[in-house]
């Protein structure tokens, strides 16, 4: 039976539920990631990478994995924040992962620019608190290379590797000991934006929206 | 007449039963009180005003006149914060 997992601007819509779950937890277990296609709805896309498109970047340097381009935090964060903590979504991932229970995403928007030595070389992610990984493709036009691999006990083999090349693809994977991962360097002229960051038990999402409501105050 | 919808670039939820919305555009989060999320949830199920001032006036004990009037208040305030935009029919 076909299925829809998006993420859209009033939440998480999920149609099969029962099935998809069942395939995307023996998915995640044999390959150690699940891929979800168009995972943020379409017209948000588009809103989205047109505000990425003007917001500035910033070198950044994550110690023995990579150099990136990193986005300012903006609007366009927090909404990706917004979607990616629905109550609902987090539970799909705690279906298929089994890590429960799953507080909250953390992630930002970040770049690997062609020919420039930027990429994320293998590492696991196993730190601070870490859970579970996600990437979403953020990026407006197909780019080459920037794929994503898994290796084994820092053997010399990728045992799984996934494309992630479609505009607002999502996929999701597993972080474990020895379970290593890292993005191949883009080729071509395009660069690859993605939303990624990480699943963990705590704080809850609910308590950081609260704070930040009462930050602003804004009531109607 | 006029109607009323959900401006594209906003993203929202419920939180402890509140609606809770975020703008794509300015980055504002905004919660509705308990009146503000039955007009919001009234807006997301038909977005003519006429049809929402009649699930105001089912919902609450209020007179029309006040309806009308505190409908008006709140759905400017909604529109001056980009949240939703109001069109003539």
């Amino acid at each position: 039976m076909a299925h829809r997992f998006q993420l859209t601007r009033s939440g998480t819509v999920f149609e099969g539920r029962d099935e998809a779950i069942a395939q995307w937890r023996a998915e995640y277990r044999r390959c150690h990631w699940v891929k979800w296609p168009g995972l943020i709805e379409p017209r948000l896309l588009s809103l989205l990478q047109a505000k990425i498109e003007a917001a500035e970047f910033f070198d950044k340097t994550n110690v023995n994995i990579g150099d990136e381009s990193r986005m300012r935090p903006e609007a366009v964060s927090a909404v990706l924040e917004f979607l990616t903590n629905d109550p609902a979504f987090l539970e799909v991932v705690r279906s298929i992962t089994g890590c429960d229970p799953v507080g909250c995403f953390r992630g930002r928007v970040y770049r690997l620019l062609p020919n420039t030595g930027q990429m994320s070389d293998w590492h696991t992610d196993l730190v601070h608190g870490r859970m579970v990984t996600l990437s979403i493709n953020l990026s407006a036009e197909p780019y080459q290379g920037g794929i994503l691999q898994f290796r084994e006990n820092s053997g010399p083999n990728v045992v799984s590797q996934v494309a992630n090349t479609g505009a607002g693809d999502g996929v999701l994977f597993k972080i474990a000991e020895g379970l290593e991962h890292r993005v191949t360097p883009l080729t071509g002229t395009v660069p690859r934006t993605a939303y990624a960051g990480w699943f963990l038990r705590e704080p809850q999402f609910g308590f950081l929206l609260r704070k930040r409501l009462e930050e602003t105050h804004a009531t109607t | 007449m006029s109607h009323i919808q959900i401006s594209k670039d906003v993203v929202y939820r419920e939180l402890d039963g509140s609606i809770v919305t975020l703008s794509l555009a300015t980055g504002e989060y905004v919660e509705l009180d308990l009146v503000g999320t039955r007009i919001w949830q009234l807006i997301e199920q038909d977005g003519r005003r006429s049809s929402v001032r009649e699930g105001v006036l089912a919902s609450f004990d209020i007179d029309e006149n006040t309806c009308d009037q505190e409908l008006d208040a709140f759905l400017s305030t909604l529109a001056a914060k980009g949240l939703i935009l109001i069109t003539a029919t």
